[in-house]
Protein backbone atom coordinates (compact mmCIF):
# COMPACT_ATOMS: atom_id res chain seq x y z
CA UNK A 1 0.00 0.00 0.00
CA UNK A 2 2.73 2.29 1.24
CA UNK A 3 4.45 1.32 -2.40
CA UNK A 4 0.90 2.61 -4.26
CA UNK A 5 0.63 5.58 -2.59
CA UNK A 6 3.82 6.54 -3.21
CA UNK A 7 3.50 6.26 -6.51
CA UNK A 8 0.14 7.96 -6.16
CA UNK A 9 1.44 11.04 -4.58
CA UNK A 10 4.41 11.61 -7.40
CA UNK A 11 1.89 11.19 -10.04
CA UNK A 12 -0.57 13.82 -8.42
CA UNK A 13 2.51 15.71 -8.16
CA UNK A 14 3.25 15.70 -11.48
CA UNK A 15 -0.35 16.40 -12.68
CA UNK A 16 -0.31 19.42 -10.60
CA UNK A 17 2.38 20.74 -11.75
CA UNK A 18 1.49 20.07 -15.54
CA UNK A 19 0.48 23.20 -17.81
CA UNK A 20 -2.01 21.75 -19.56
CA UNK A 21 -4.12 20.76 -16.79
CA UNK A 22 -3.99 24.61 -15.38
CA UNK A 23 -4.66 25.67 -18.90
CA UNK A 24 -7.90 23.59 -19.07
CA UNK A 25 -8.71 23.85 -15.36
CA UNK A 26 -8.74 27.83 -16.19
CA UNK A 27 -10.82 27.63 -19.30
CA UNK A 28 -13.02 25.63 -17.54
CA UNK A 29 -13.78 28.34 -14.20
CA UNK A 30 -14.01 30.87 -16.64
CA UNK A 31 -16.79 29.19 -18.90
CA UNK A 32 -18.63 28.29 -15.63
CA UNK A 33 -18.72 31.64 -14.72
CA UNK A 34 -19.74 32.82 -18.63
CA UNK A 35 -22.84 31.45 -18.10
CA UNK A 36 -24.09 33.97 -15.76
CA UNK A 37 -23.93 36.05 -19.33
CA UNK A 38 -26.12 32.72 -21.03
CA UNK A 39 -29.01 32.72 -18.51
CA UNK A 40 -29.18 36.63 -18.67
CA UNK A 41 -30.11 36.07 -22.43
CA UNK A 42 -32.36 32.98 -21.93
CA UNK A 43 -35.50 35.18 -21.80
CA UNK A 44 -35.43 34.31 -17.62
CA UNK A 45 -34.51 30.64 -17.87
CA UNK A 46 -31.47 31.82 -15.98
CA UNK A 47 -31.36 29.07 -14.00
CA UNK A 48 -32.68 26.14 -15.88
CA UNK A 49 -29.27 26.95 -18.54
CA UNK A 50 -26.71 27.90 -15.52
CA UNK A 51 -27.29 24.59 -14.27
CA UNK A 52 -27.70 22.51 -17.31
CA UNK A 53 -24.51 23.98 -19.22
CA UNK A 54 -22.82 24.27 -15.82
CA UNK A 55 -23.15 21.06 -14.76
CA UNK A 56 -22.57 19.62 -19.09
CA UNK A 57 -19.25 21.96 -19.02
CA UNK A 58 -17.45 20.47 -15.83
CA UNK A 59 -17.95 17.38 -17.44
CA UNK A 60 -16.61 17.57 -20.70
CA UNK A 61 -13.71 19.60 -19.37
CA UNK A 62 -12.92 16.47 -16.31
CA UNK A 63 -13.06 14.63 -19.80
CA UNK A 64 -10.43 16.79 -21.48
CA UNK A 65 -8.27 16.70 -19.01
CA UNK A 66 -8.62 12.87 -18.88
CA UNK A 67 -7.57 12.31 -22.49
CA UNK A 68 -4.81 14.99 -22.33
CA UNK A 69 -3.38 13.40 -18.98
CA UNK A 70 -4.48 10.14 -19.26
CA UNK A 71 -3.89 9.45 -22.69
CA UNK A 72 0.14 9.51 -22.46
CA UNK A 73 0.57 8.66 -18.87
CA UNK A 74 2.28 4.82 -19.20
CA UNK A 75 3.28 5.53 -23.15
CA UNK A 76 5.36 8.16 -21.56
CA UNK A 77 7.32 6.24 -18.80
CA UNK A 78 7.68 3.73 -21.32
CA UNK A 79 9.19 5.94 -23.69
CA UNK A 80 11.62 7.75 -21.61
CA UNK A 81 12.63 4.42 -19.88
CA UNK A 82 11.73 6.04 -16.31
CA UNK A 83 9.39 2.60 -15.56
CA UNK A 84 13.09 0.81 -15.63
CA UNK A 85 14.13 2.89 -12.38
CA UNK A 86 10.68 1.82 -10.53
CA UNK A 87 11.05 -1.76 -11.59
CA UNK A 88 14.57 -2.07 -10.39
CA UNK A 89 13.29 -1.64 -6.87
CA UNK A 90 10.94 -4.63 -5.74
CA UNK A 91 7.77 -2.98 -7.22
CA UNK A 92 4.84 -4.75 -9.08
CA UNK A 93 3.52 -3.54 -12.41
CA UNK A 94 0.03 -3.59 -10.71
CA UNK A 95 1.64 -0.96 -8.25
CA UNK A 96 2.54 1.05 -10.89
CA UNK A 97 -0.80 1.11 -12.69
CA UNK A 98 -2.60 1.34 -9.59
CA UNK A 99 -0.37 3.95 -8.23
CA UNK A 100 -0.54 6.37 -11.82
CA UNK A 101 -4.55 5.56 -11.23
CA UNK A 102 -4.93 6.93 -8.05
CA UNK A 103 -2.57 9.49 -8.77
CA UNK A 104 -4.75 10.77 -11.76
CA UNK A 105 -8.21 10.38 -10.28
CA UNK A 106 -7.15 12.49 -6.99
CA UNK A 107 -5.64 15.27 -9.40
CA UNK A 108 -8.81 15.16 -11.62
CA UNK A 109 -11.69 14.49 -9.01
CA UNK A 110 -9.62 17.94 -7.17
CA UNK A 111 -10.17 20.16 -10.08
CA UNK A 112 -13.89 18.55 -10.71
CA UNK A 113 -14.55 19.76 -7.11
CA UNK A 114 -12.78 23.31 -7.92
CA UNK A 115 -15.46 23.49 -11.28
CA UNK A 116 -17.79 22.29 -8.90
CA UNK A 117 -17.43 24.57 -6.40
CA UNK A 118 -17.14 27.65 -8.32
CA UNK A 119 -20.63 26.06 -10.14
CA UNK A 120 -22.36 26.23 -6.67
CA UNK A 121 -21.30 29.83 -6.63
CA UNK A 122 -22.99 30.78 -9.64
CA UNK A 123 -26.48 28.97 -9.23
CA UNK A 124 -25.94 31.14 -5.36
CA UNK A 125 -25.20 33.96 -7.05
CA UNK A 126 -27.92 34.19 -9.75
CA UNK A 127 -30.31 33.19 -7.00
CA UNK A 128 -30.56 29.47 -6.73
CA UNK A 129 -29.92 28.99 -3.41
CA UNK A 130 -27.97 26.01 -1.95
CA UNK A 131 -27.64 22.97 -5.47
CA UNK A 132 -27.22 20.41 -2.87
CA UNK A 133 -28.79 17.95 -5.99
CA UNK A 134 -25.58 18.78 -8.31
CA UNK A 135 -23.04 16.82 -5.14
CA UNK A 136 -24.32 13.67 -6.27
CA UNK A 137 -24.00 14.30 -10.31
CA UNK A 138 -20.53 15.72 -9.82
CA UNK A 139 -19.79 12.68 -7.85
CA UNK A 140 -21.26 10.30 -10.42
CA UNK A 141 -18.98 12.44 -12.75
CA UNK A 142 -16.20 11.77 -10.73
CA UNK A 143 -16.85 7.84 -11.14
CA UNK A 144 -17.25 8.22 -14.42
CA UNK A 145 -14.54 9.75 -15.24
CA UNK A 146 -12.19 7.61 -12.61
CA UNK A 147 -13.73 4.60 -15.01
CA UNK A 148 -12.45 6.98 -18.24
CA UNK A 149 -9.15 7.17 -16.36
CA UNK A 150 -8.71 3.42 -16.42
CA UNK A 151 -9.86 3.13 -19.93
CA UNK A 152 -6.70 5.53 -20.84
CA UNK A 153 -4.48 4.06 -18.71
CA UNK A 154 -5.42 0.35 -20.36
CA UNK A 155 -4.95 1.96 -23.52
CA UNK A 156 -2.03 3.77 -23.08
CA UNK A 157 0.24 0.49 -22.06
CA UNK A 158 -0.16 -0.80 -25.81
CA UNK A 159 -1.38 2.51 -28.10
CA UNK A 160 0.48 5.67 -28.58
CA UNK A 161 -0.98 8.76 -26.66
CA UNK A 162 -3.28 9.66 -30.38
CA UNK A 163 -3.99 6.03 -30.51
CA UNK A 164 -5.35 5.92 -27.05
CA UNK A 165 -6.97 8.90 -26.72
CA UNK A 166 -8.70 8.37 -30.81
CA UNK A 167 -9.64 4.73 -29.00
CA UNK A 168 -10.83 6.32 -25.82
CA UNK A 169 -13.09 8.93 -27.43
CA UNK A 170 -14.55 5.90 -29.47
CA UNK A 171 -15.45 4.32 -26.55
CA UNK A 172 -16.89 7.48 -25.00
CA UNK A 173 -19.33 7.81 -27.53
CA UNK A 174 -20.32 3.84 -27.69
CA UNK A 175 -20.91 3.82 -23.90
CA UNK A 176 -23.28 7.08 -24.02
CA UNK A 177 -25.12 5.11 -27.22
CA UNK A 178 -25.77 1.68 -25.90
CA UNK A 179 -29.23 2.23 -24.43
CA UNK A 180 -30.10 3.77 -27.56
CA UNK A 181 -28.56 1.22 -29.24
CA UNK A 182 -31.29 -1.16 -26.94
CA UNK A 183 -33.86 0.99 -28.45
CA UNK A 184 -33.40 0.76 -31.97
CA UNK A 185 -33.11 -2.98 -32.37
CA UNK A 186 -36.29 -3.24 -30.11
CA UNK A 187 -38.46 -4.25 -33.19
CA UNK A 188 -35.50 -6.17 -35.18
CA UNK A 189 -35.09 -9.93 -34.81
CA UNK A 190 -33.83 -12.22 -32.15
CA UNK A 191 -29.96 -11.77 -33.23
CA UNK A 192 -30.06 -8.23 -33.49
CA UNK A 193 -31.35 -8.06 -30.18
CA UNK A 194 -28.78 -10.53 -28.88
CA UNK A 195 -25.92 -9.18 -30.26
CA UNK A 196 -26.93 -5.37 -29.07
CA UNK A 197 -27.35 -7.00 -25.30
CA UNK A 198 -23.76 -8.57 -25.64
CA UNK A 199 -22.55 -5.22 -26.86
CA UNK A 200 -24.34 -3.48 -24.18
CA UNK A 201 -22.91 -5.67 -21.29
CA UNK A 202 -18.91 -5.78 -23.08
CA UNK A 203 -18.44 -1.80 -23.54
CA UNK A 204 -18.50 0.28 -20.46
CA UNK A 205 -21.69 1.79 -20.45
CA UNK A 206 -21.31 5.28 -19.61
CA UNK A 207 -24.86 6.26 -19.34
CA UNK A 208 -25.40 5.07 -16.06
CA UNK A 209 -23.54 8.05 -14.44
CA UNK A 210 -25.56 10.75 -16.38
CA UNK A 211 -27.92 11.85 -13.62
CA UNK A 212 -27.68 15.03 -14.69
CA UNK A 213 -30.96 14.79 -17.07
CA UNK A 214 -32.92 14.21 -14.51
CA UNK A 215 -31.47 16.20 -11.66
CA UNK A 216 -31.98 19.57 -13.18
CA UNK A 217 -35.58 18.47 -13.81
CA UNK A 218 -36.11 17.42 -10.36
CA UNK A 219 -36.16 13.70 -10.33
CA UNK A 220 -34.04 11.99 -8.24
CA UNK A 221 -32.26 8.88 -8.79
CA UNK A 222 -32.80 6.24 -6.16
CA UNK A 223 -29.82 5.10 -4.07
CA UNK A 224 -30.09 1.52 -5.34
CA UNK A 225 -29.73 3.40 -8.63
CA UNK A 226 -26.57 5.14 -7.53
CA UNK A 227 -25.06 1.99 -5.50
CA UNK A 228 -25.52 -0.34 -8.30
CA UNK A 229 -23.86 2.45 -10.41
CA UNK A 230 -20.92 2.50 -7.96
CA UNK A 231 -20.21 -1.32 -7.84
CA UNK A 232 -19.87 -1.17 -11.99
CA UNK A 233 -17.61 1.60 -11.60
CA UNK A 234 -15.54 -0.25 -9.30
CA UNK A 235 -16.10 -3.96 -11.26
CA UNK A 236 -15.06 -2.03 -14.27
CA UNK A 237 -12.37 -0.46 -13.42
CA UNK A 238 -10.70 -2.79 -11.48
CA UNK A 239 -11.26 -4.88 -14.04
CA UNK A 240 -9.54 -2.23 -16.40
CA UNK A 241 -6.67 -1.82 -14.56
CA UNK A 242 -6.30 -5.59 -14.61
CA UNK A 243 -5.67 -5.93 -18.08
CA UNK A 244 -3.37 -2.84 -18.18
CA UNK A 245 -1.24 -5.07 -15.64
CA UNK A 246 -1.71 -7.66 -18.17
CA UNK A 247 -0.88 -5.93 -21.31
CA UNK A 248 2.09 -4.00 -19.16
CA UNK A 249 3.47 -7.35 -17.69
CA UNK A 250 3.35 -9.29 -21.20
CA UNK A 251 5.45 -6.60 -23.48
CA UNK A 252 9.06 -6.70 -23.76
CA UNK A 253 10.55 -4.19 -21.43
CA UNK B 1 17.52 47.62 -38.49
CA UNK B 2 16.25 43.56 -38.71
CA UNK B 3 14.44 44.23 -35.87
CA UNK B 4 12.96 47.00 -37.38
CA UNK B 5 12.09 45.54 -40.44
CA UNK B 6 10.75 42.68 -38.48
CA UNK B 7 8.70 44.59 -36.35
CA UNK B 8 7.15 46.79 -39.05
CA UNK B 9 6.16 43.75 -40.79
CA UNK B 10 4.28 42.64 -38.00
CA UNK B 11 2.27 45.63 -37.73
CA UNK B 12 1.67 45.72 -41.20
CA UNK B 13 0.73 41.67 -41.07
CA UNK B 14 -1.34 42.42 -37.66
CA UNK B 15 -3.17 45.87 -39.50
CA UNK B 16 -4.22 44.05 -42.60
CA UNK B 17 -5.74 41.13 -40.51
CA UNK B 18 -7.91 44.28 -38.34
CA UNK B 19 -8.66 45.62 -42.18
CA UNK B 20 -9.51 42.90 -44.01
CA UNK B 21 -11.82 41.78 -40.78
CA UNK B 22 -13.54 44.75 -40.55
CA UNK B 23 -14.51 44.95 -44.27
CA UNK B 24 -14.95 41.39 -44.34
CA UNK B 25 -17.48 42.27 -41.47
CA UNK B 26 -19.43 45.02 -43.56
CA UNK B 27 -19.56 42.66 -46.69
CA UNK B 28 -21.09 40.17 -44.17
CA UNK B 29 -23.81 42.09 -42.96
CA UNK B 30 -25.59 42.57 -46.30
CA UNK B 31 -25.98 38.98 -46.99
CA UNK B 32 -29.02 37.44 -46.60
CA UNK B 33 -27.92 34.08 -43.79
CA UNK B 34 -29.88 31.08 -44.61
CA UNK B 35 -31.85 29.35 -41.32
CA UNK B 36 -30.08 26.84 -39.45
CA UNK B 37 -30.90 23.29 -40.58
CA UNK B 38 -33.38 21.42 -38.40
CA UNK B 39 -31.10 18.33 -37.54
CA UNK B 40 -33.82 15.38 -36.45
CA UNK B 41 -33.20 15.27 -32.57
CA UNK B 42 -32.46 11.62 -32.86
CA UNK B 43 -29.18 11.83 -34.75
CA UNK B 44 -28.04 15.01 -31.85
CA UNK B 45 -29.15 12.75 -28.93
CA UNK B 46 -27.07 9.85 -30.44
CA UNK B 47 -24.21 12.26 -30.48
CA UNK B 48 -23.88 15.05 -27.56
CA UNK B 49 -22.43 12.19 -24.45
CA UNK B 50 -25.52 12.66 -22.87
CA UNK B 51 -26.18 15.83 -22.46
CA UNK B 52 -29.04 16.45 -23.50
CA UNK B 53 -29.90 19.16 -21.51
CA UNK B 54 -26.97 21.38 -22.01
CA UNK B 55 -27.67 20.67 -25.39
CA UNK B 56 -31.08 21.79 -25.71
CA UNK B 57 -30.47 25.19 -23.51
CA UNK B 58 -27.56 26.15 -26.14
CA UNK B 59 -30.41 25.20 -28.83
CA UNK B 60 -32.61 27.58 -27.01
CA UNK B 61 -30.61 30.15 -26.52
CA UNK B 62 -29.51 29.96 -30.81
CA UNK B 63 -33.58 30.39 -31.18
CA UNK B 64 -34.07 32.86 -29.24
CA UNK B 65 -31.02 34.93 -29.92
CA UNK B 66 -30.80 34.41 -33.93
CA UNK B 67 -34.17 33.38 -34.84
CA UNK B 68 -36.76 36.14 -33.03
CA UNK B 69 -34.91 39.35 -34.00
CA UNK B 70 -34.73 38.02 -37.67
CA UNK B 71 -38.16 36.33 -37.76
CA UNK B 72 -40.26 33.34 -37.02
CA UNK B 73 -39.57 31.85 -40.12
CA UNK B 74 -40.00 27.59 -38.32
CA UNK B 75 -40.32 28.12 -35.10
CA UNK B 76 -42.57 25.61 -35.03
CA UNK B 77 -40.02 23.21 -36.29
CA UNK B 78 -36.94 24.56 -34.17
CA UNK B 79 -39.21 24.40 -30.70
CA UNK B 80 -40.35 20.94 -31.70
CA UNK B 81 -36.40 20.45 -32.13
CA UNK B 82 -35.86 21.12 -28.52
CA UNK B 83 -38.81 19.81 -26.85
CA UNK B 84 -37.71 16.49 -28.80
CA UNK B 85 -34.27 16.28 -27.26
CA UNK B 86 -35.17 17.79 -23.80
CA UNK B 87 -38.99 17.20 -23.36
CA UNK B 88 -38.52 18.04 -19.81
CA UNK B 89 -37.69 21.69 -20.72
CA UNK B 90 -41.06 23.62 -20.22
CA UNK B 91 -40.71 27.08 -21.51
CA UNK B 92 -39.99 26.49 -24.91
CA UNK B 93 -43.22 25.05 -25.15
CA UNK B 94 -44.75 28.09 -23.20
CA UNK B 95 -42.79 30.19 -25.35
CA UNK B 96 -43.97 28.08 -28.56
CA UNK B 97 -47.40 28.36 -27.54
CA UNK B 98 -48.06 32.30 -27.00
CA UNK B 99 -45.70 33.59 -30.36
CA UNK B 100 -47.13 30.88 -32.94
CA UNK B 101 -50.77 32.03 -32.39
CA UNK B 102 -49.34 35.54 -33.09
CA UNK B 103 -47.69 34.25 -36.06
CA UNK B 104 -51.55 32.67 -37.01
CA UNK B 105 -50.42 29.40 -36.83
CA UNK B 106 -52.63 28.50 -33.65
CA UNK B 107 -52.78 24.70 -34.59
CA UNK B 108 -48.63 24.42 -34.17
CA UNK B 109 -48.99 26.34 -30.72
CA UNK B 110 -51.82 24.23 -29.52
CA UNK B 111 -49.98 21.12 -30.03
CA UNK B 112 -47.27 22.75 -28.76
CA UNK B 113 -48.61 23.60 -25.77
CA UNK B 114 -50.64 20.20 -25.12
CA UNK B 115 -47.29 18.35 -25.43
CA UNK B 116 -45.74 20.60 -22.95
CA UNK B 117 -48.41 19.95 -20.41
CA UNK B 118 -48.48 16.23 -21.12
CA UNK B 119 -44.66 16.02 -21.15
CA UNK B 120 -42.87 19.18 -19.45
CA UNK B 121 -41.59 20.05 -15.90
CA UNK B 122 -44.82 21.30 -14.45
CA UNK B 123 -45.04 25.12 -15.18
CA UNK B 124 -48.36 27.32 -15.08
CA UNK B 125 -47.13 28.81 -17.77
CA UNK B 126 -47.95 26.48 -20.76
CA UNK B 127 -51.86 25.68 -19.50
CA UNK B 128 -52.47 29.85 -18.95
CA UNK B 129 -50.55 30.87 -22.52
CA UNK B 130 -52.98 28.04 -24.04
CA UNK B 131 -55.91 29.36 -22.32
CA UNK B 132 -55.09 32.76 -23.59
CA UNK B 133 -54.51 31.44 -26.89
CA UNK B 134 -58.15 30.02 -26.73
CA UNK B 135 -59.46 33.52 -25.16
CA UNK B 136 -58.06 35.33 -27.76
CA UNK B 137 -57.69 33.43 -31.76
CA UNK B 138 -60.81 31.19 -31.27
CA UNK B 139 -62.68 32.66 -28.17
CA UNK B 140 -63.27 29.74 -27.18
CA UNK B 141 -64.26 30.54 -23.69
CA UNK B 142 -65.02 27.01 -22.73
CA UNK B 143 -61.64 25.38 -23.33
CA UNK B 144 -59.90 28.55 -21.71
CA UNK B 145 -61.53 28.60 -18.56
CA UNK B 146 -60.51 25.26 -18.49
CA UNK B 147 -56.49 26.03 -19.09
CA UNK B 148 -57.05 29.11 -16.92
CA UNK B 149 -58.43 26.50 -13.80
CA UNK B 150 -55.72 24.25 -14.97
CA UNK B 151 -52.63 27.15 -14.80
CA UNK B 152 -54.03 28.49 -11.27
CA UNK B 153 -53.73 25.07 -9.63
CA UNK B 154 -50.13 24.16 -11.03
CA UNK B 155 -47.52 24.44 -8.32
CA UNK B 156 -45.67 27.79 -8.22
CA UNK B 157 -48.97 29.82 -10.22
CA UNK B 158 -48.51 33.85 -8.84
CA UNK B 159 -51.19 35.03 -7.18
CA UNK B 160 -52.81 37.24 -10.09
CA UNK B 161 -52.74 34.38 -12.38
CA UNK B 162 -55.12 32.40 -9.55
CA UNK B 163 -57.10 36.01 -9.74
CA UNK B 164 -57.61 35.36 -13.68
CA UNK B 165 -58.66 32.11 -13.46
CA UNK B 166 -61.12 32.83 -10.05
CA UNK B 167 -62.89 35.90 -11.88
CA UNK B 168 -62.42 34.41 -15.68
CA UNK B 169 -66.14 35.02 -17.21
CA UNK B 170 -67.27 37.32 -14.56
CA UNK B 171 -66.16 40.56 -16.14
CA UNK B 172 -68.69 42.86 -17.73
CA UNK B 173 -66.58 42.95 -21.45
CA UNK B 174 -64.57 40.97 -23.25
CA UNK B 175 -61.72 43.17 -23.50
CA UNK B 176 -61.52 43.95 -19.93
CA UNK B 177 -61.11 40.04 -19.36
CA UNK B 178 -58.62 40.09 -22.24
CA UNK B 179 -56.73 43.57 -20.36
CA UNK B 180 -57.05 41.51 -17.25
CA UNK B 181 -55.00 38.51 -18.44
CA UNK B 182 -52.57 40.05 -20.76
CA UNK B 183 -51.61 42.29 -17.04
CA UNK B 184 -51.29 39.64 -15.23
CA UNK B 185 -48.77 38.30 -17.60
CA UNK B 186 -47.00 41.31 -17.85
CA UNK B 187 -46.57 41.36 -14.00
CA UNK B 188 -45.42 38.04 -13.89
CA UNK B 189 -43.57 37.45 -16.65
CA UNK B 190 -39.42 37.79 -16.86
CA UNK B 191 -39.52 36.80 -20.64
CA UNK B 192 -38.57 40.46 -22.34
CA UNK B 193 -40.25 38.88 -25.47
CA UNK B 194 -43.66 38.15 -24.05
CA UNK B 195 -43.53 41.23 -21.93
CA UNK B 196 -43.10 43.37 -25.14
CA UNK B 197 -45.62 41.47 -26.33
CA UNK B 198 -47.88 41.67 -23.89
CA UNK B 199 -47.36 45.78 -23.55
CA UNK B 200 -48.38 45.98 -27.05
CA UNK B 201 -51.51 44.40 -26.47
CA UNK B 202 -52.41 46.06 -22.98
CA UNK B 203 -50.85 49.63 -25.45
CA UNK B 204 -54.02 48.53 -28.51
CA UNK B 205 -56.61 47.80 -25.97
CA UNK B 206 -56.48 50.97 -24.92
CA UNK B 207 -56.60 52.55 -27.91
CA UNK B 208 -59.22 50.79 -28.82
CA UNK B 209 -60.56 52.60 -25.60
CA UNK B 210 -59.67 55.73 -26.49
CA UNK B 211 -60.70 55.39 -30.16
CA UNK B 212 -64.07 54.26 -28.69
CA UNK B 213 -64.75 57.51 -26.80
CA UNK B 214 -63.55 59.55 -29.44
CA UNK B 215 -66.20 57.66 -31.54
CA UNK B 216 -68.97 58.11 -29.00
CA UNK B 217 -67.98 62.39 -29.11
CA UNK B 218 -67.92 61.73 -33.41
CA UNK B 219 -71.75 60.53 -33.43
CA UNK B 220 -72.26 63.24 -31.03
CA UNK B 221 -71.22 65.92 -33.57
CA UNK B 222 -71.88 64.23 -36.30
CA UNK B 223 -74.70 62.21 -35.97
CA UNK B 224 -73.12 58.98 -37.22
CA UNK B 225 -70.10 56.80 -36.01
CA UNK B 226 -67.21 56.98 -38.26
CA UNK B 227 -66.36 54.20 -40.51
CA UNK B 228 -62.37 54.71 -39.82
CA UNK B 229 -59.88 56.12 -37.61
CA UNK B 230 -59.29 58.41 -39.83
CA UNK B 231 -62.91 60.25 -39.81
CA UNK B 232 -61.83 61.12 -36.15
CA UNK B 233 -59.19 63.48 -37.60
CA UNK B 234 -61.09 65.11 -39.94
CA UNK B 235 -64.16 65.41 -38.12
CA UNK B 236 -61.48 67.32 -35.80
CA UNK B 237 -61.95 64.97 -32.34
CA UNK B 238 -58.39 64.15 -32.41
CA UNK B 239 -55.66 65.82 -33.65
CA UNK B 240 -53.69 62.65 -34.62
CA UNK B 241 -54.16 59.23 -34.28
CA UNK B 242 -52.55 56.47 -32.02
CA UNK B 243 -50.41 54.15 -33.74
CA UNK B 244 -51.51 50.68 -33.65
CA UNK B 245 -48.42 48.29 -31.70
CA UNK B 246 -48.82 45.68 -34.06
CA UNK B 247 -48.75 48.00 -37.57
CA UNK B 248 -52.96 47.26 -38.50
CA UNK B 249 -55.55 49.96 -39.10
CA UNK B 250 -58.11 50.77 -37.18
CA UNK B 251 -61.93 50.38 -37.94
CA UNK B 252 -65.25 50.87 -36.42
CA UNK B 253 -68.28 49.12 -36.72
CA UNK B 254 -72.11 50.48 -36.97
CA UNK B 255 -72.40 50.52 -33.34
CA UNK B 256 -68.85 52.59 -32.78
CA UNK B 257 -66.85 49.56 -31.55
CA UNK B 258 -63.42 49.45 -32.50
CA UNK B 259 -61.66 47.13 -34.22
CA UNK B 260 -58.20 46.33 -36.12
CA UNK B 261 -57.52 45.08 -39.54
CA UNK B 262 -54.18 44.07 -41.11
CA UNK B 263 -53.13 46.70 -43.88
Amino acid sequence: MRTIWAIAANTFRAAMRDRILHGIAAFAILFILFTLFLGSISLGEELIIIRSIGLGGIYLFGLLITLFLGGSLMHAEIERRTIYLILAKPVSIGQIIAGKFFGLLVSIALVVTAMGTVYLGVVWYQGGGFDGIAIPTIGMTILELALFIALTIFFSTFLTPLGATIYAIILLYIGHSLSLLIQFVRTSGAFARTAATAVSYLFPNLEKFNIRNEVLHHIIPSSATLGFALLYALCYTALLLALATFMLSSKDL
Amino acid sequence: MATARKTSLAIILVAGAIVSHALFLRANKRTVKPLPAVIPAAVIRASDLGLHTMTASFLWLAVIQRLVPIGFDRLDAYIGQINDIDPKFSYPYAFGVLLLSGQNNLDAGTRIGMRGIAEADTDWRIPYYLAMNYHTATKDRAHAAFYFALAARTRGAPENVRMVAATYGSRKTYRAETEEIWSALLETSRDEVVRGQARDILTRLKILDLLEQAASAYKKQHGLFPKQAEDLISGRILTTLPIDPFGSHFVFDKDGNAATIRP
